[in-house]
């Protein structure tokens, strides 16, 4: 699945190559986010699932946040792909 | 207009405790995200994997902390009727996130906090892991002139509105507990 903005885009792929997966929903949330390791130390668990917007007002800070709540999960799955990469 | 990051935790209604209780597990919230965009609250990510609380991570562009926080807090309110707010962060941090809100490494941060000389705040919480209140810890970094890298601006007006809220919302509570509280526990 595509999400229509290209930077917003960038950061579901992001996540999904991380091991995120990725529910469509429908209303104004264009899908929800929820991570691998959904554990509930982490930031409460409450970050383990994410809305993702179809239509923000301003897309680019939007990537942005999104991007943050998704490398702040507190296991190291994605820091460790980073510097493999 | 300055940028604004902070997050806002509120607990969900739950329609079967009665009103006075305290904030409690209940209600799903993925029920709430259309009312949360249409509130406006789409400059937040909704992190809705916890049960019965809700989360939500801003990006907003406001002219004050002050602004941004109270508007944020009036849009859930509206959205969501009968939640509760629970937390405003940054408020209380560890090493690590003093560090991220710095902008240096974690070894930096330790080395001021093991320092006797640095004079850096006490924890507000002690244990195995210290809890300071960042806007202590930030008026010292500001103030230091051994710490190269400072804080900015807009995360020191939010983390100062934070201690403000959350203590209120602390106190709050407390006076529940007590009037929820079945018996006192003074020994006879």
């Amino acid at each position: 699945m595509k999400h229509p903005n290209k930077e917003i885009n960038k950061v579901v792929q992001h996540a999904l190559s991380n091991g995120w997966t990725l529910r469509v929903a429908n209303g104004h949330a264009w899908g929800v986010l929820r991570c691998p390791k959904n554990k509930a130390d982490c930031r409460c668990g409450r970050f383990c699932q994410i809305s993702v917007w179809s239509t923000p007002k301003n897309p680019g800070n939007y990537a942005k946040r999104l991007k943050k709540s998704i490398d702040g999960c507190i296991y190291p799955i994605i820091k460790l792909y980073e510097v493999k990469k | 207009m300055n940028d604004y990051e902070f997050t806002l935790t509120f607990s969900l209604p739950a329609s079967s405790l009665p009103a006075s209780s305290l904030p409690a597990s209940g209600g799903n919230p993925e029920a709430y995200l259309d009312a949360l965009f249409e509130a406006g609250c789409d400059d937040a990510v909704i992190g809705i994997g916890g049960v019965g609380s809700i989360a939500l991570d801003y990006g907003r562009q406001a002219e004050s902390a002050a602004s941004a926080v109270q508007g944020a807090i009036a849009q859930v309110q509206l959205a969501i009727p009968g939640s509760e707010f629970l937390e405003l962060k940054p408020d209380l941090v560890g090493i690590t996130d003093i560090a991220e809100l710095a902008n240096c490494s974690r070894q930096n941060i330790r080395k001021f906090v093991t320092d006797s000389k640095a004079l850096f705040p006490q924890p507000s919480v002690s244990g195995s892991v210290p809890l300071w209140h960042f806007y202590e810890v930030a008026n010292w970094l500001i103030n230091n002139s051994r710490v190269k890298s400072k804080p900015h601006p807009e995360s020191i007006e939010i983390s100062k509105i934070a201690f403000e809220i959350n203590i209120a919302a602390q106190r709050k509570r407390f006076k529940r507990s007590i009037a929820e509280a079945k018996a006192d526990y003074t020994p006879k």
